[in-house]
C-alpha cells in the first residue's frame, strides 16, 4: 500500500518537525515564508498545532510537502526535476485503472462521523495570511461527477471552513467541477461532492492533471503513482462518488442549488490577495478519516502551492509546443512567474520555429508570457534567463504581442473590465550559424576552461564559506 | 478617468465594514449581487453591499 505515510517514511530526513506548539493562525505559514527566504524547502510536520482557542489539536499538520522540485519530481519517479516536462507530457498514457476495495479495507473509514457528529472545526485548518476570511482547507481535492456520463472530475479548490458543517467553495467559472455543478443546478438538484485530503504526493499531483471534459482523474492518478489507486465508495454518495481508500480525511456533502454566498478574501497563488467573491457553499453530511489522520495543508502562494501545479503545466505546455517544434527540448514554469510565465528551451531551432512553439504554448490559459531560450541557458536559473533577455533581445524584433487572448484567472494586474488580455512572446534565442559547424554570428560568451573551474573547486574544497558576504 | 490606454488604472474594489470599519478586498461581481451579503473577514458581520460604510474603486 502506497500512501502519505509510506512517503513520509521515505523522506524522513527531509522533514522538519518543530518540537514546540505552532499556531494554525499564520505561524505555520510564517515558518514556510522564513524557510523560503532561506532557500530551504523541507516538508514541515507540526506535531502540536495550536488552534485559535489555544488548545493543541490531536491531529498533526503537514505542510510544505511540495515546496522542493527535487522531492516532488522524485515522488513521481522522475530522478531529475529538470525532466518533468517530458515525463509529465504523456501522463495520461501511463494511466492505470483504479480498483475498488471494501470499506473495511479502507483506512480512511477508520472513523465515520455523519450528520451532527461531523464537525469541520475538529480539523486543524490554517488561517494562513493576514486578511484571509478565515480558516481554509487548502489541499482538498474536490470531486464531483458529470450527471450525464457519471464520469468524475477532480481539482484542488480553496475551501473556507465557516462552521461545523458549512464550507465556502471557490470554483472557477471555467472549471470542470463548475460544469458539473451547473448541470445539477439546471435540474434544480444539489450537486453531490466529496473532498479528500492527504495521500502520496504522486497521487495528489496525478489527480491535478489537466484533462479533457469529461475525463476521469483516477486512472491518471494511479498512473502517476505507478500502481492502481484503491478507491472506496463515499458514505453519502455511494459509488457515484468514489474516494481514495488510503487518503487521510474525506469530507462529503452537497452544493445546494442556487445557494451563492460571499467567499474570501484569500491570499492566492499570485502572491496577492484574491477578493471576496460570490461562490457556492458545501453543506457537509459526513467526515471520515484515519484514526491517526494527518492534516495536509498547502501554503498558498508559496512554492508548496506552485511547484506541483507548475510541473504539471510544464508537461502540458511541452506537449502543446512540441507538436510544432521538434527542436523544443525543455519547458520550465518558474515559481518567480507564479503561473504566468513559461521558459521554452530549444536546441538549434530552425528559423521561425521558436516563434511557432511560443504561439502554441501561449494558448495555455494561465500564461501571460512565454520566453524562448537556447540550450546554453539554464532555464531553471532565473539569473541566466534574465541575462539572455538582457543580451539577446532587440525589442523591435523579438517581442510579439497577441491581443484578445483568454484572461489568466486571478491575475492581479488584469483589467477591471473585459474578458481578454494581451499576451507576450519574447524570443531570446540567438541567430543560427550560417552553416553547420560554423560559429553563430554573435559575440562569444565569457568562459573559463573546465580545467580552471576544476582547479577553483579544488581550492574551495573544504573551506567554510558561511559568514562570507552575500 | 483618463482615456489613454497607457495610463495605469487600478482594478481592486474595497468595502468597509459598517460594524468594525475594517477594509477588505471585494470583487465587483459580488457587489452586483445585491442580495448576497458581504462577510467581514475581521468581525464576521454580514451586510448587504448597500450598507457598506464605504466602497472604493467601484
Amino acid at each position: 500500500m502506497t500512501d502519505l505515510r509510506s512517503y513520509l517514511n521515505e523522506i524522513d530526513n527531509a522533514i522538519f518537525r518543530p518540537d514546540v506548539p505552532v499556531s494554525v493562525v499564520q505561524e505555520i505559514t510564517a515558518l514556510q515564508h522564513v524557510m523560503a527566504a532561506r532557500s530551504a524547502n523541507p516538508a514541515i510536520f507540526v506535531r502540536q498545532p495550536r488552534l485559535q482557542d489555544g488548545s493543541i489539536s490531536d491531529m498533526p499538520v503537514l505542510t510544505n510537502l511540495f515546496a522542493s522540485r527535487e522531492l516532488s519530481a522524485r515522488a513521481l519517479g522522475i530522478d531529475d526535476h529538470r525532466d518533468s516536462a517530458k515525463a509529465l507530457s504523456n501522463l495520461s498514457s501511463r494511466a492505470i485503472d483504479p480498483v475498488v476495495v471494501d470499506a473495511a479495507d479502507a483506512p480512511v473509514r477508520d472513523i465515520v462521523d455523519q450528520g451532527d457528529a461531523a464537525n469541520l472545526l475538529t480539523l486543524p485548518a490554517l488561517r494562513q495570511h493576514q486578511g484571509d476570511a478565515g480558516h481554509y482547507v487548502t489541499c482538498g481535492h474536490v470531486v464531483t461527477y458529470d450527471p450525464d456520463t457519471g464520469i468524475d472530475n477532480m481539482g484542488i479548490q480553496r475551501l473556507w471552513v465557516r462552521g461545523e458543517r458549512l464550507m465556502g467553495c471557490y470554483m472557477l467559472e471555467t472549471s470542470h467541477n463548475m460544469l458539473n455543478l451547473r448541470k445539477f443546478w439546471s435540474k434544480g438538484e444539489p450537486c453531490p461532492i466529496a473532498v479528500w485530503v492527504g495521500h502520496h504526493p504522486a497521487v495528489e499531483m496525478g489527480a491535478q492533471a489537466k484533462l479533457g471534459y469529461p475525463e476521469s482523474h483516477w486512472d491518471v492518478a494511479g498512473g502517476a503513482l505507478g500502481e492502481a489507486l484503491r478507491l472506496v465508495p463515499s458514505v453519502t454518495h455511494g459509488d457515484r462518488i468514489m474516494v481514495p481508500a488510503d487518503a487521510e480525511i474525506v469530507i462529503e456533502g452537497f452544493l445546494p442549488p442556487g445557494r451563492i454566498e460571499a467567499e474570501g478574501p484569500f491570499a492566492e497563488f499570485s502572491g496577492y490577495q484574491g477578493p471576496q467573491i460570490p461562490n457556492p457553499v458545501i453543506e457537509v453530511t459526513c467526515i471520515t478519516r484515519r484514526r491517526d489522520a494527518i492534516y495536509h495543508d498547502c501554503g498558498s502562494g508559496l512554492a508548496d502551492h506552485l511547484v506541483p501545479d507548475n510541473m504539471g503545466m510544464e508537461g502540458a505546455i511541452y506537449a502543446l509546443a512540441r507538436q510544432v517544434s521538434p527542436s523544443l527540448v525543455n519547458v520550465h514554469v518558474p515559481v518567480s512567474g507564479r503561473r504566468f510565465h513559461a521558459y521554452l528551451q530549444f536546441k538549434d531551432p530552425k528559423p521561425g520555429e521558436a516563434r511557432d512553439a511560443m504561439m502554441a504554448a501561449i494558448a495555455f490559459r494561465r500564461l501571460k508570457a512565454v520566453y524562448a531560450f537556447d540550450d546554453d541557458i539554464d532555464i531553471f536559473d532565473d539569473r541566466q534567463a534574465m541575462w539572455a533577455i538582457a543580451t539577446r533581445v532587440q525589442w523591435h524584433r523579438d517581442l510579439m504581442k497577441l491581443d484578445g487572448l483568454t484572461l489568466a484567472p486571478l491575475d492581479p494586474s488584469a483589467p477591471a473590465t473585459g474578458k481578454t488580455i494581451t499576451k507576450a512572446a519574447i524570443d531570446a534565442t540567438l541567430p543560427p550559424a550560417p552553416k553547420p559547424g560554423q560559429p553563430k554570428p554573435v559575440a562569444p560568451r565569457n568562459r573559463v576552461s573546465d580545467d580552471a573551474l576544476a582547479a577553483a573547486e579544488a581550492v574551495l574544497d573544504g573551506v567554510d564559506t558561511t559568514g562570507w558576504p552575500s | 478617468m483618463s482615456d489613454s490606454m497607457f495610463d495605469k488604472q487600478g482594478n481592486a474594489t474595497w468595502a468597509q465594514c459598517p460594524a468594525c470599519d475594517y477594509w477588505f478586498h471585494v470583487a465587483p461581481a459580488l457587489l452586483e449581487l445585491e442580495t448576497v451579503g458581504l462577510i467581514c473577514p475581521d468581525c464576521a458581520h454580514i451586510f448587504p453591499p448597500a450598507d457598506a460604510k464605504a466602497l472604493v474603486g467601484r
